[in-house]
């Protein structure tokens, strides 16, 4: 086991692991996401107090909770690129960031289109918006470190710095946030959350989640290739695999 | 002079720092006036009456001193990256983050400190009440050195960048926000007459993780920065 | 039930189907960065073997 582990620090490897794997995860995750789209828009009875507003959460909550796993992924993989000296490690944060900040994107767009139903205005202070709001500063503070450095060794530094101080400061942050809301006394008590236990409302929601996570292991993997692609430019392997891929 | 140990070491970093301050006085104070300034800004754009300023006034002395901190930032490592002396230090073997605690505890004995000082008579300038002075001071405390500890690393990280000041305040200011919230919401509860135990001791457990840890990061960020 | 009703959502069906918009629209997004970056620097890498390949004849 740890012989492929070690082999999977390798660039021409993970290169070709990755070009391999990507069709399978793309597909399987269309496939999935479909899927849970029909589960949750047509096979799903309507919330009793939403009514039909609550199927936004099927893509909305999978974004959410996407937003803060990427983040996890990467800073971990910041962590390992940092402390045992991978470079493919730091190729993968790298690879991370831009993903991740597009399911924040998603996740507050779709919170906010949520929310003038519900609340009656397209934005509110609410902890989880809130929260969100700040994971997609942290995302684009790490973009901006990393684009700052010319050096990518630098820059791969700098910014597993910045991915690990911003992983700790999440928990802190999101706490900080409901607290200072629960002061404030939410206007309405949010409904949106983990649906009721329903299976019939649930299983779309897990469906859509494992989605996303295949699709962002598929667009990881083209990601992946770049970066190796881009670090890797005078290796003597590139030249085959290039000619082929 | 002969000194060993690393309280000497320390206390040769906050001496050099202190010294060093005393012949640019006013690089001391242009953070301070800044706070003044800002402060002064909200009156003008939101309205005279104390009793209008009165509740806004807690989240505006808070953001003035996030923003005044972020501006003295400068000057903490900058000018030792830019003279040399951050590279000796470096490859000096003597450990770095004791180094650089040193210079962020001066550094807010500088500015974090005057600006707890200075903060009874801006906040009665926006109508806040004496009653609240004590609150307001110890949460400032607590706050800028927090801030100085976070604004420490993102410094370190971005000191070495052209004009990296705007990086700085975006990377700072995200993970400074549950300072802001805590310190502004004790004020706050402390000028509706409530109790304010449980936002500062968050306050004290936020400055002693980010001081415990801080420095270690700083090192590390510090080391990238330097070596070319 | 309808198509007509289907795509109503209730009358929550603007929102519904903004969200689900959003969603795709990033999806493809992100997914076609993404490639297309790959090809950036698979392109970039064939064009150095080439050069390379040149200056050796």
């Amino acid at each position: 086991m740890w012989l492929w582990f070690h082999k999977l620090s390798s660039p021409p490897y993970a290169y070709r692991l990755a070009t391999l794997l990507r069709p399978w995860f793309f597909w399987l995750a269309m496939a999935l996401m479909l899927f849970a789209a029909y589960g949750g828009l047509v096979l799903a009875p309507p919330d009793y107090q939403q009514k039909d507003a609550f199927r936004i959460i099927y893509v909305h909550a999978p974004a959410a909770i996407m937003s803060l796993q990427v983040y996890v992924v990467m800073a971990i993989a910041a962590a390992v690129g940092i402390i045992w000296r991978i470079k493919l490690a730091h190729a993968v944060a790298a690879a991370c960031a831009p993903v991740g900040a597009a399911f924040t994107v998603v996740a507050l767009a779709t919170g906010s289109i949520y929310g003038k139903p519900m609340w009656g205005t397209w934005w509110e202070w609410d902890p989880r918006i809130t929260t969100e709001l700040i994971q997609l500063f942290l995302y684009l503070g790490y973009m901006a470190l990393r684009a700052s450095f010319d050096d990518t060794q630098r820059a791969d530094r700098a910014s597993a710095i910045l991915a690990i101080v911003g992983v700790v400061n999440v928990p802190i942050v999101k706490y900080s946030v409901v607290w200072w809301n629960s002061l404030h006394q939410a206007p309405t008590i949010s409904k949106i959350g983990k649906p009721a236990i329903v299976l019939s409302m649930a299983w779309p929601l897990y469906t859509m989640l494992l989605g996303f996570m295949l699709y962002f292991a598929a667009v990881l993997c083209d990601r992946v290739r770049s970066e190796i692609l881009r670090r890797e430019r005078n290796a003597a392997w590139l030249t085959e695999t290039v000619k082929t891929s | 002079m002969q000194t060993s140990g690393l309280g000497a070491l320390v206390r040769l970093v906050i001496a050099r720092d202190v010294r060093l301050a005393a012949r640019h006085w006013d690089q001391v104070f242009q953070p301070l006036i800044f706070f003044a300034i800002i402060t002064t800004l909200f009156p003008l754009a939101i309205s005279p009456a104390l009793d209008e300023l009165r509740r806004i006034a807690p989240g505006v002395l808070w953001v003035a001193a996030m923003l005044a901190s972020l501006l003295a930032l400068e000057s903490l490592f900058r000018p030792d990256v830019e003279d040399g002396t951050m590279e000796q230090w470096v490859l000096s073997g003597q450990p770095l983050s004791l180094l650089l605690l040193a210079k962020v505890v001066t550094h807010w004995l500088l500015t974090g400190l005057p600006l707890v000082l200075m903060s009874p008579f801006v906040g009665t300038a926006l109508g806040m009440p004496q009653s609240v002075w004590p609150t307001l001071m110890a949460t400032l405390a607590l706050g800028t050195g927090s801030l100085s500890m976070l604004g420490g690393v993102g410094a370190a990280l971005t000191v070495s960048v052209r004009r990296g000041s705007v990086l700085l305040a975006l990377l700072v200011l995200p993970l400074e926000m549950p300072v802001l919230i805590f310190g502004a919401r004790a004020v706050d509860l402390a000028m509706h007459g409530e109790s304010v135990a449980g936002p500062l001791n968050l306050l004290a457990a936020l400055l002693l993780f980010f001081v415990s840890l801080g420095p270690f990061a700083m090192a590390a960020a510090m080391r990238v920065s330097v070596e070319s | 039930m309808s198509l007509r009703e289907f795509l109503a959502m209730g009358s929550y069906g603007p929102y519904i189907w903004a969200c689900y918009a959003v969603t795709i629209a990033m999806l493809i997004f992100s997914a076609w960065s993404a490639r297309r970056s790959l090809h950036e620097q698979i392109g970039a890498a064939r064009r150095r073997v080439e050069m390379q390949k040149e200056e050796r004849t």
